[in-house]
């Protein structure tokens, strides 16, 4: 089997690494995702050391667990799942919670997740996004990544977290109704709320 | 369409530019590559020596057995001192 090179495609890369265990496969695999999967770990822990630790662990997890991945999914969407339970699990442990999110998630209605537009997250600019991140717990900081920066479907992020989409639904909600109090608290100068009012009055008129 | 990156985009793409810049990349590598290493050695070690001892100790067993299926029927492996095997005779020629 050639050896491994930059045009060769993830999955490429890595039957080519179980069939000949050349370090330069894995290694490929690395540089293509070691950024990505420290700035995760970087927002979600908030600390470099522990997000440097952390993204050594799971490129380890990868390296022992490679031959399982069963290719049901692409590639990263298999290693940023880790990478998000690995982290959340870290939090967990570190905090003792043992739930990241509420039981009330669990009964979730079937609920629209765009109560609040996905606009308002989007204008948001890094300073704010990086404080109102900050202050969010690590479960709504979690999906909100999946969401905006990964761009993931409503049902592959219920299946990595084992939850129904209703209830996915209910935590985008939330989190993002928790992202714009922590905004408007934050950043009260650059909050326009009249444009929040009619957005809700409009909300509101669609509902009835 | 923009192609202007959200700021969710824009936020992991400064990360990454700090990660590549520092020599958070070169740590991570370097404890990677170690414990890459280890675990190549482990399994190295297990594919050279487990064949061996699998070997050693079904050669272990097997003798044990063969020792006690001796022990087991002393009697009818040794010949008496001056008894024939089939005739019974002390002296068969005569």
């Amino acid at each position: 089997m050639a050896a491994c090179n930059a045009q060769m495609k993830d999955l490429e890369v890595i039957h080519s690494y179980l069939d000949s265990q050349a370090s330069r496969c894995f290694n490929l695999l690395y540089e293509r995702y070691s950024g990505k999967v420290y700035a995760k770990c970087l927002t979600l822990l908030g600390n470099t050391a522990l997000a440097e630790d952390a993204t050594q662990e799971i490129f380890t997890k990868i390296f022992l667990n490679l031959a399982r991945f069963n290719e049901k999914s692409k590639f990263s969407t298999w290693l940023y799942s880790i990478t998000y339970n690995f982290c959340i699990d870290y939090i967990r442990r570190k905090k003792k919670e043992k739930a990241i999110f509420s039981d009330d998630i669990e009964r979730a209605p079937d609920l629209a997740a765009d109560d609040i537009p996905d606009k308002e997250m989007l204008e948001l600019n890094l300073a704010q996004l990086e404080q109102v991140l900050g202050s969010l717990n690590p479960g709504d900081r979690a999906i909100l990544l999946m969401k905006y920066q990964d761009g993931e479907q409503i049902k592959d992020i219920a299946k990595q977290f084992g939850k129904s989409e209703s209830a996915i639904k209910m935590q985008i909600k939330r989190a993002k109704e928790r992202a714009r109090k922590i905004r408007a608290k934050s950043f009260p100068d650059e909050l326009n709320t009249d444009a929040y009012e009619q957005q809700a009055q409009s909300l509101r008129g669609n509902a009835k | 369409m923009s192609n202007k990156p959200n700021p969710f985009e824009e936020m992991q793409n400064r990360q990454i530019r700090t990660f590549f810049d520092g020599d958070a990349d070169r740590k991570i590598k370097a404890g990677l590559d170690s414990r890459m290493g280890t675990f190549r050695l482990l399994g190295s070690i297990a594919d050279v020596y487990l064949n061996r001892l699998v070997d050693t100790m079904v050669g272990m067993a097997n003798g044990a057995a063969e020792t006690a299926e001796q022990e087991e029927q002393p009697e009818q492996s040794r010949l008496k001192l001056g008894d024939h095997p089939r005739t019974g005779n002390k002296y068969p020629n005569l």
